[in-house]
């Protein structure tokens, strides 16, 4: 293989910098570890991981079937019901683990009230080895908390203000694509202090096995996931992208929503995303961070870019 | 540690109306695999995944035109080790046993011989071979494809010379899935009814007792595996035979039964249990069951990585 001219692929979030645009997405990244078990596995093109859903308390989440893939292999539908073992469990038995973690590490926080958002901020945003918290407001598949706060502009940014008062690290607000109009949503979250935005979680969705008549998930619906959904993220990022743009605002947005091949990841940099999340595809393609990471330069260098900055919010229109 | 393996497929057989077992060639995990771990198969290639980076442009060529192959399943999906040789003529190979139910299955009943699959393994805690190192007598109890995991753990159990009864619960005769022989094998167990028709060679040249049991059908024994597991226990309670064990894998109701059954008569009981699976190594929480932890609490534990070997007495069964 001939020399390829070097490719800058580092990105500043609001503060945040990352050594690449890569980021793996909430819940499928476990606590930052499990992938490792794996040999040959590398997380070094991984510029920051999203841990779990955390809360104040052990949460059990959802029975089982939690998960099902959709027709065609386009998509997966999961429903886990954000169990983790509670903010101080994480604080002590999964963050040391993390001390030699080369990626920045950024805590995902939910919770039932207002209150519990701003404690778990609080617990996580104080230890060391958190370099940003996000606010997921955005989960399908839990009765309280998630979803339901990111579903009113003024219920998210009571949540985020809260949030807010809990650190001065860069706090990211993860918005749902469940919403009628995610730019009302994305500006309350900005108003209430947001730093950057992730665009979007799962898409609502369920399946029903036709012999039994019942919902193949134990919980009924879930959240898809996948290249099925990609078309959707796309078109939340477009518009929260030209939200910031025509408010004069400078929030950086973090993609997340179908993303295999780093085809799809420059299609969100092009509508506007500064960053992008990957999930669904590590658990088809464990290799997915570097092969992405490699297809990206070799794009970048086809498409003439020094640096994978130059090529954000370029989408051309008439 | 877990490894992905390119694995030539080497042999392929159909086993009754919905069973194959497909043969991998796949070194590491041949050799490393313990009874009761399982492996994850990419049962049709990713469209969006190419291997030789030197070929780039032809696949990104490939690939834009979709010409790649449409990806038909996303997930891997999680089989358990059946058969595997660590030495002999077949040495550095392994077998899977599986019934078609979905569009995964499906497409890996297709690979034929020559044919290469990824596998990602060995996965999972397997069986308490300590334990079982220690019995006297063990009895495993399978649940139609749930014979498959019971394969290495009945060859470590008789290889420690551990009298061994492999009691094996089918629809109908069509759906045995093991390779069978004609004749008339007597199970001594099995007092009501002593003649089976059906006959698991491949498990009687491991030295144990097998016997298959039939829900429809009127060649043999009919009914439920618990029905000749219970008359076993009873029938093994007075002896001062050593420690026994039991062993179950198959459908949620059976090795619920066996859990109890094995319980009330102090039985030590192992579960294999079986989910619907997203990662495979932890991450993402998608195979939770519910553990009664020593304090009587009740958690949810990950199948792919805290199992998929459960102790019997500490799974909830209350919840389907």
């Amino acid at each position: 293989m001939k020399d390829e001219p070097e490719v800058k692929v580092g990105v500043d979030l609001a503060g945040l910098k990352l050594a690449t645009p890569i980021l793996v997405a909430s819940g499928t990244y476990g606590w930052g570890t499990e992938f490792g078990e794996i040999e040959g596995f590398s997380g070094a093109a991984i510029g920051a991981m999203v841990l779990k859903g955390t809360t104040l308390e052990p949460r059990q989440g959802n029975r089982t079937p939690r998960i099902v893939e959709t027709a065609g292999g386009a998509g997966i539908l999961n429903a886990i019901g954000l169990q983790n073992p509670g903010v101080e469990y994480v604080i002590n038995h999964y963050l040391p683990r993390l001390k030699d973690a080369k990626a920045k590490v950024i805590a995902n926080v939910a919770g039932a009230t207002v209150e519990e958002y701003g404690k778990v901020t609080e617990r996580l945003a104080g230890h060391e080895r958190i370099d940003a918290v996000e606010v997921n407001v955005s989960c399908p598949n839990v009765k309280r908390g998630g979803m339901h706060f990111g579903a009113d502009a003024k219920v998210c940014a009571k949540v985020v203000r809260r949030c807010r008062k809990g650190t001065t690290k860069p706090l990211i607000v993860k918005l749902s694509p469940n919403v009628t109009d995610v730019r009302a949503i994305a500006r309350a979250a900005v108003e209430a202090g947001a730093d950057i935005l992730t665009v979007a979680n799962t898409v609502l969705g369920t399946a029903i096995d036709i012999h039994t008549r019942k919902p193949i998930l134990g919980s009924v619906s879930g959240g898809l996931s996948g290249p099925a959904i990609k078309p959707i993220a796309l078109q939340k990022v477009l518009e929260v992208a030209d939200l910031v743009r025509d408010e004069g605002l400078d929030t950086p947005i973090i993609a997340s929503g179908g993303i295999m091949t780093a085809e799809d990841a420059l299609e969100f940099m092009i509508a506007g995303a500064r960053a992008f999340a990957i999930g669904t595809v590590l658990f088809a393609d464990f290799n997915a961070p570097e092969r992405i990471m490699e297809e990206m330069k070799k794009l970048l260098v086809e498409l003439e870019l020094a640096d994978v900055n130059e090529i954000v919010g370029t989408l051309e229109r008439e | 540690m877990a490894v992905v393996e390119t694995a030539s497929v080497t042999r392929r057989v159909e086993l009754g109306r919905s069973h194959v077992r497909l043969r991998l060639r796949a070194e590491r995990i041949a050799r490393e695999s313990l009874p009761g771990q399982f492996v994850n198969v990419r049962c049709t290639p990713l469209a969006f995944s190419r291997k030789v980076f030197e070929d780039w442009d032809t696949f990104l060529r490939q690939r834009r035109a979709g010409g790649t192959g449409a990806t038909r399943t996303l997930l891997m999906r999680p089989f358990a080790v059946y058969r595997r040789w660590k030495e002999g003529p077949e040495k550095g190979q392994f077998e899977v046993l599986f019934k078609v139910v979905g569009r995964g299955t499906a497409a890996l009943a297709q690979k034929q011989p020559g044919e290469e699959v990824e596998v990602l393994g060995p996965l999972g805690k397997g069986f308490d071979l300590d334990w079982c190192r220690r019995l006297s007598t063990a009895v495993v109890v399978a649940g139609g494809v749930g014979l498959a995991p019971l394969y290495p753990l009945v060859e470590f159990l008789r290889s420690r010379d551990v009298h061994t009864i492999v009691i094996v619960g089918v629809i109908s005769e069509h759906d045995v899935p093991i390779e069978v022989a004609d004749s008339r094998v007597t199970l001594s167990f099995v007092a009501t009814r002593p003649d089976l028709t059906i006959t698991a060679k491949e498990f009687e040249r491991l030295g144990c007792e097998v016997g298959v049991v039939a829900l429809e059908g009127d060649k043999g024994y009919t009914g439920l595996p618990t029905e000749v597991f219970d008359r076993f226990l009873h029938w093994s309670d007075g002896g001062a035979r050593g420690e026994a064990g039991v062993f179950t894998c198959g459908p949620w109701a059976m090795m619920r039964e066996v859990a109890r059954h094995a319980a009330e008569h102090d039985v030590r009981c192992e579960v294999l249990l079986e989910e619907r699976m997203g990662c495979g190594v932890g991450a993402c929480m998608a195979c939770a069951c519910r553990i009664r932890a020593a304090n009587g609490e009740v958690v949810r534990k990950r199948i792919c990585v805290d199992g998929p070997v459960f102790d019997g007495s500490e799974v909830v069964w209350d919840e389907g």
